[in-house]
């Protein structure tokens, strides 16, 4: 388990931080597209209830994930996980979009405000 | 001039024929190599956005695979943006071999130390009076045609381009007003995939394959039990085409009163509004510039804007996304792709905009997945003409301005 303990009030959701505090774009992509349709369900099924109130503690922070105390980042990138899962979840019922020829490895992901 | 119903978009595009196409602009070496060296060598490329190099010493380097060019784009003491050959004047090494950087005063060659200032000069030779006549003001670094319209810079490798950049543009240079400033690059990635450049081009420029490629699912029962049905999508009909002498722009229509998700729900709550998620009812609103739904379209979503030779815009309200399309080979290009965003505020709404990013990038993924398939399948043996409907118009007037460049150059019969 992390050793980081997330936010008074979010200890709940602290079985997911191993597997979804994840710091990138990249991670969360591919974090999702190689999950078993049980965990994004369980993930997505127990954090919809709680992401109002994750938005609600987390929009008294800047933008930046690096200007957050390390419980708080732990959160905003649980809900940056959960955001990554929304729509596939809700629109498709499914980890990935079909996508066999092109799998999400082939992505380059260039820091922003670089050129490539 | 909007199309009437049950007309066809060809009738106000007559020149274009209807006749079907040839295959070999994407599967012919010798096509490559013509177009190569009269279509990139001679247009207007995008290498970035002026955001990429803010402050008087930014700079980043441009690796252009063919023709093969290393351009080193860099914004001056003066704060004008200039592009160079990445190429010391004193023995032609390579300058700067680091990607991108920011505040610096000018470069050092790493072979000699001959060192350049921002603007390009050439500012300092070591043990200079070693050499016989050394014209160091006509040794600054070889200069690349640059110019910056709406925030994006462009080169030309052609040291004397055919039209200026306002030319090139033609009737789109006017039509933005500032549309693309003030938002912020969200999401970016590149790649590399083995197909000509023009395929992903093409499927950015027509929306009859939505219905194949971008389908919604079903899903589950359980989980629509949990989320509720998906919203169907009909079929898309492009509602405005619009085709330049250079240039071609269609509009995507969206539904603005499918039902919200939750997670949709807390996206307005922040204020993360994308036309991409929620398209715009009703007619246009005034503070759109007219290059933006150029048709007046109701229920729009976003527009691409297909600029010649190699990049496309999705131009939505609160975002707009750039593709641009790096050939490497007939049948190997590199995508630059960035997603631009309304700057966010706080975490908060930094969250929410995560799933605009997810959903245009799982898009991108959808196109890729049948692009490359498509270039292995395109042998001059299983077929040598392709044809194209009325929907696909778009994409006929690219192979007729590329062609129609290639065999009279930007001042024939193009420019009026």
């Amino acid at each position: 388990m992390s050793m980081i303990n997330l936010p008074q009030g979010f200890e709940d959701l602290q079985r997911f931080v191993d597997k979804w505090s994840l710091a990138t774009e990249q991670e969360r992509m591919l974090m999702r597209v190689h999950s078993s349709m049980d965990d994004i369900s369980d993930f997505y099924k127990t954090l919809s209830p709680r992401i109002e109130q994750m938005l609600a503690h987390l929009e008294q922070f800047p933008a930046e994930l690096n200007a957050l105390p390390v419980a708080d980042q732990q959160l905003a990138t649980l809900a940056l996980s959960f955001m990554e899962c929304s729509r596939i979840f809700e629109m498709w019922g499914a980890q990935d979009v079909h996508c066999a020829n092109f799998p999400p490895e082939r992505l380059d992901f260039a820091p922003l405000g670089t050129p490539a | 001039m909007n199309q009437p119903a049950n007309e066809q978009w060809i009738r106000n595009y007559p020149d274009l024929g209807t006749e079907q196409l040839s295959i070999d602009a994407v599967t012919s070496p010798e096509f490559f190599e013509r177009e190569r060296d009269q279509v990139f060598r001679r247009s207007w490329l995008v290498v970035g956005r002026q955001e990429d190099v803010p402050v008087s010493g930014d700079w980043f380097l441009k690796e252009v695979p063919s023709p093969k060019a290393s351009v080193l784009v860099m914004r001056g003491g003066d704060g004008v943006v200039r592009a160079f050959y990445n190429t010391c004047k004193h023995r032609g090494s390579k300058l700067v071999h680091e990607d991108c950087g920011s505040g610096v005063k000018g470069f050092s060659c790493p072979l000699h130390g001959w060192v350049y200032d921002s603007s390009g000069n050439l500012a300092y030779v070591p043990d200079e009076n070693e050499f016989y006549q050394l014209d160091k003001p006509a040794l600054g670094l070889t200069k690349i045609n640059c110019e910056v319209w709406e925030g994006f810079i462009f080169i030309n490798l052609d040291p004397k381009p055919q039209l200026t950049l306002k030319e090139f543009l033609g009737e789109i240079h006017d039509s933005y007003n500032g549309y693309f400033e003030g938002l912020e690059e969200a999401s970016h990635y590149t790649v590399t995939a083995d197909i000509n450049w023009k395929l992903l081009f093409d499927v950015s420029v027509e929306a009859y394959h939505v219905f194949s490629i971008h389908p919604i699912h079903p899903v589950s029962d359980e989980t629509e039990k949990e989320v509720g049905k998906p919203p169907e999508i009909p079929e898309i009909k492009l509602p405005h085409i619009v085709l330049h002498e250079l240039h071609r722009l269609v509009t995507v229509p969206g539904n603005p009163f499918r039902p919200q998700s939750p997670v949709e729900q807390l996206m307005i709550k922040y204020g993360v509004v994308s036309s991409f998620t929620f398209p715009e009812p009703g007619e246009k609103p005034a503070d759109l510039p007219v290059g933006v739904n150029p048709g007046n379209v109701p229920a729009w979503s976003f527009d691409v804007l297909g600029m010649f030779p190699n990049s496309v815009v999705l131009t939505g309200r609160g975002i707009y996304v750039t593709i641009v399309m790096w050939p490497e080979a007939v049948d190997k290009t590199f995508f630059d792709i960035r997603i631009y965003m309304k700057p966010v505020k706080n975490m908060a709404e930094r969250i929410c905009r995560e799933a605009i990013v997810a959903m245009t990038r799982d898009v991108m993924r959808e196109d890729f997945d049948h692009v490359e398939p498509q270039q292995s399948a395109l042998s001059p043996d299983a077929i040598q003409y392709i044809q194209l409907s009325d929907q696909e118009l778009a994409v006929r007037h690219g192979y007729a301005a590329l062609r129609k460049v290639m065999s009279e150059g930007f001042r024939g019969e193009l420019v009026k």
